[in-house]
């Protein structure tokens, strides 16, 4: 891909979404458990009066419960395929927004199958770090709920 | 020309129509202006030829013959192009624009659109048609050509409404309950400051009356005309008539009345299926009508108007009504009442079975209704709207069905409920009563059946639902069910859904909350015990829970034999100073109460129905003659003279003294705090008074008020 990203931790390892898809990020937020739903749904959030559903992409990547730390940082997607519901999901930390060309992106690597190949769209190569691009529609979609 | 009377008759719709005409001729317009860059374009003529067709469609239904005219001429030239037959050039699409204008002016003027003379523009038009494009005379039009026309008709404003996306509405309506929300806050912080700054007062009192206006606004702006469902009811009185061979007219009132579009959209079922009942079991055949002396022709009519914060739809029909009797018989027939409790019951509550499943009255099953299916599944839909739902039966003479609907769906009242820590909106609709669980008290108590819990509550049994638990916030494996420990005081509330009833067990009830549901994020979809969403008064978010999905999570079935519970006997105290009061008026605005359990039976009569003797009035009543008290007559309220309205009587347990309480109208039942604020002055037959919605309730001292009448009608 070409454009900015925004680089963010997420159990460890080092992400990065396009920067097109995020509506905000908030920090330290204050969100409602909900009892008996979905396990890679943390809970509900209020954004000024829009509640928000907050994802839980540990779950959805390494299936297994992430660690929620007491105030938690929050990325929040625009609405798009969603229809008109608004969609977020937790970081460890957001980092940097970094310009990414395409001599930087190289296809996902065969050997990784701890992540669902489908839910990471690339990967770009920095200096240092390696970031994983996710693919938050696909992480979304409805299809692939166990 | 028959253009000048429909409009009369249909001008909601007329309006409807025009609205949607304008659209689309606006649309005509920016097509035509493209296809003058590309004769070709055959996306854009097929879009031409289906806007002038539904134009010309609805226009011929109010019969407003000038507008089907007109363009049905530009529908055929569009066809012509369509089919190759012509080539459009710039003439051709200037005569089409034109001929578009001319529409457009007859559709603003649609009242006198029959007077409009169209000949011009169809001779125009038509004369496309049969030659073939005319070139060369481009020269004549240059002032007229579209591109010329593109500026002044991008000026083009419609003006009284405007269609706008709904959810943009929606946003609107969540930003102004933020508002609300926002206000709140900032009324409580700067309440101690409001003397100490100068001027502030004045600032916030606006503040918080704008608010209030906008939130208003946003709610009216998805009110929807009752119309848009009852449209569709012409129809099927048509079908039915036809399928059941009888003669069925329809008579609507009350198109106008508005409701909440999510309201609107949910009625259109139960509607139909009333109306299905009324044409199919309350409607006679023509000769069994005629040979009861009644007309041919059978009459449904459908009413709605305001009352209040509802609105009141009243489905009646002038058919055979329901014959009691039998119901009786079918109730016995289908073992959900004994002969002895049967007997025991007034009309009203044996009708009250009609919503039962597995219970029809009619007699035999038809295509179109009487499999015992429905009717439930209407009360259910109707108390989920936070509506109410009676019939009203008249042997022989018809039956209505009476629906009180609130405005709008997306403002409820709820109770906040805790369990494990959470907070939870329970919608008031849903919830009977609210039973605390005392060790040692041997009216209600909690026991163990095999691991469930019950409660036994006067005389019945419920089963307990524990909320903490069906929610899966308890841990698992530490034998929840045991672990409660019945010594403390327990607090249950009683949920009904339909017929069914059972107990949810909270580990507190917090304050009353009116609240801005908000639709269950589609990724909580598949949890059943929440109906949505709401932001509470503190900002957080809390679930609102689905009575009906706690039931079916805790997998409980219900069994149509389950023992009503015999309200009225107990003493409804529900707290310290609380106590649910029946709530009613006479012919004025003061509302008055008496409490629930001193009213054995509330009677619905009709003015015509009382007979007077001397000063007293009476009904009768169980083949007895009861005296009839108005408060009216005794109490210092807004008196007068009820004509043969219908009225209630509500009969008091009072043994020394049978006589029933004359009243005009029955509100509601709620609990309210009855620990009396002492009037200044005492007044004679009013204990004291205590607050519902904000109204003033006087409660009445019913002793005090007979010997009051026994003083006035006897001596």
């Amino acid at each position: 891909m070409t454009g900015k990203i925004l680089t963010f931790h997420l159990n460890n390892e080092l992400f990065g979404i396009d920067i097109g898809l995020v509506k905000e990020i908030n920090r330290k937020i204050k969100y409602t458990p909900i009892p008996g739903g979905p396990e890679y749904i943390i809970g509900l959030f209020n954004m000024r009066g829009q509640v928000v559903t907050i994802f839980d992409f540990v779950y959805k990547l390494w299936d297994k419960k992430g660690h929620i730390p007491d105030s938690p940082t929050c990325i929040i997607l625009k609405s798009q395929s969603m229809g008109n519901e608004h969609i977020g999901f937790l970081v460890d930390r957001a980092e940097d927004v970094l310009d990414v060309s395409p001599e930087l992106c190289e296809p996902l690597p065969g050997n990784i199958d701890h992540i669902d190949q489908q839910y990471i769209r690339e990967m770009v190569k920095f200096e240092d770090d390696l970031i994983m691009i996710v693919n938050p529609d696909k992480i979304l979609s409805m299809e692939d709920h166990n | 020309m028959i253009g000048g009377i429909p409009i009369l008759e249909n001008e909601e719709f007329i309006q409807e129509f025009v609205e949607e005409a304008r659209l689309h001729i606006q649309q005509v317009e920016s097509n035509l202006l493209g296809l003058a860059n590309n004769y070709q374009d055959d996306e854009l003529i097929n879009e031409l030829f289906r806007s002038v067709h539904s134009i010309k469609g609805t226009a011929g239904f109010f019969g407003l013959d000038n507008i089907v005219g007109l363009s049905h001429s530009m529908e055929s030239l569009f066809g012509d192009v369509r089919n190759k037959r012509i080539q459009l050039d710039n003439l051709s699409i200037d005569a089409l624009l034109s001929a578009n204008d001319y529409l457009k002016d007859m559709v603003d003027h649609v009242a006198s659109s029959h007077e409009m003379d169209i000949s011009p523009f169809v001779d125009k038009l038509g004369g496309f048609s049969h030659n073939p494009p005319m070139v060369g005379l481009a020269g004549e039009i240059q002032d007229n050509s579209p591109s010329n026309l593109r500026q002044s008709l991008s000026n083009i404003v419609i003006d009284e409404s405007i269609r706008v996306p709904i959810g943009l509405l929606d946003n609107l309506m969540n930003l102004a309950s933020e508002l609300v929300l926002g206000r709140n806050q900032l009324l409580r912080i700067l309440e101690g400051e409001r003397k100490e700054i100068e001027g502030l007062d004045p600032i916030l009192q606006n503040i918080d009356h704008i608010t209030s206006q906008i939130q208003e606004g946003a709610m009216q702006t998805r009110m929807q005309p009752l119309g848009n469902v009852f449209n569709k009811f012409p129809r099927l009185i048509r079908e039915l008539s036809r399928q059941l061979k009888k003669d069925i007219k329809l008579e609507m009132d009350g198109n106008q009345v508005e409701l909440d579009k999510s309201i609107i959209e949910s009625l259109g079922d139960p509607l139909t299926h009333i109306i299905r009942n009324a044409a199919d079991h309350g409607i006679e055949d023509p000769e069994e009508r005629e040979s009861l002396g009644k007309e041919r022709q059978g009459t449904i009519r459908i009413g709605a108007f305001h009352e209040g914060g509802y609105v009141s739809i009243n489905i009646s029909d002038d058919g055979s009504g329901i014959d009691t009797k039998s119901l009786k018989k079918k109730i016995l027939g289908s073992g959900l009442k004994t002969k002895e409790e049967l007997a025991d019951m007034d009309e009203r509550q044996i009708l009250d079975h009609v919503f039962l499943p597995g219970l029809s009255t009619a007699s035999s099953v038809t295509d179109v209704s009487g499999r015992g299916v429905g009717m439930d599944v209407v009360r259910t839909n109707i108390e989920r709207m936070g509506g109410t739902i009676e019939i009203q039966n008249r042997i022989h003479q018809g039956s209505s069905f009476i629906l009180n609907l609130p405005l709008t769906l997306a403002i409820i009242s709820s109770i906040i409920v805790e369990a494990s820590g959470q907070k939870f909106a329970l919608p008031q609709a849903d919830l009977q009563e609210m039973v605390r669980v005392k060790p040692g008290n041997r009216d209600r108590r909690l026991q163990y059946i095999k691991g469930s819990m019950v409660l036994r509550l006067r005389g019945g049994l419920l089963p307990i639902v524990s909320l903490s638990e069906v929610l899966g916030l308890e841990m698992e494996g530490e034998n929840p069910k045991r672990s409660r420990d019945l010594s403390e005081i327990i607090r249950i509330l009683i949920i009904k859904i339909g017929s069914k009833r059972f107990g949810l067990m909270v580990d507190g009830i917090h304050d009353d909350e009116e609240i801005l549901v908000k639709p269950l994020p589609i990724h909580l979809k598949s949890c059943k015990c929440y109906s949505g969403v709401t932001i509470l008064g503190d900002g957080d978010i809390a679930m609102i829970l689905d009575s009906d999905g706690i039931a079916g999570q805790a997998k409980l079935e219900f069994t149509d034999h389950i023992k009503e519970l015999d309200e009225e006997n107990d003493e409804e105290k529900t707290g310290d100073g609380h106590e649910t009061m029946l709530l009613f008026s006479c012919l004025g605005p003061e509302i008055m109460g008496i409490p629930l359990s001193m009213a054995s039976r509330v009677e619905e009569i009709y003015g015509e129905d009382i007979q007077h003797i001397g000063k007293g009035k009476y009904i009768k009543y169980r083949d007895q003659s009861l005296r009839l008290v108005s408060p009216h007559d005794h109490l210092p309220i807004h008196k007068g003279e009820y004509g043969n309205t219908k009225l209630y009587v509500i009969i008091p347990k009072l043994e020394k003294y049978p006589m029933g309480l004359l009243v005009h109208k029955i509100h509601d039942t709620a609990i309210l705090d009855t620990k009396l604020k002492e009037q200044d002055t005492k007044v004679n037959g009013i204990d004291g008074t205590t607050f519902w919605q904000d109204k003033i309730i006087s409660i009445l001292n019913l002793e005090e008020l007979i010997e009051m009448s026994l003083g006035e009608d006897n001596l």
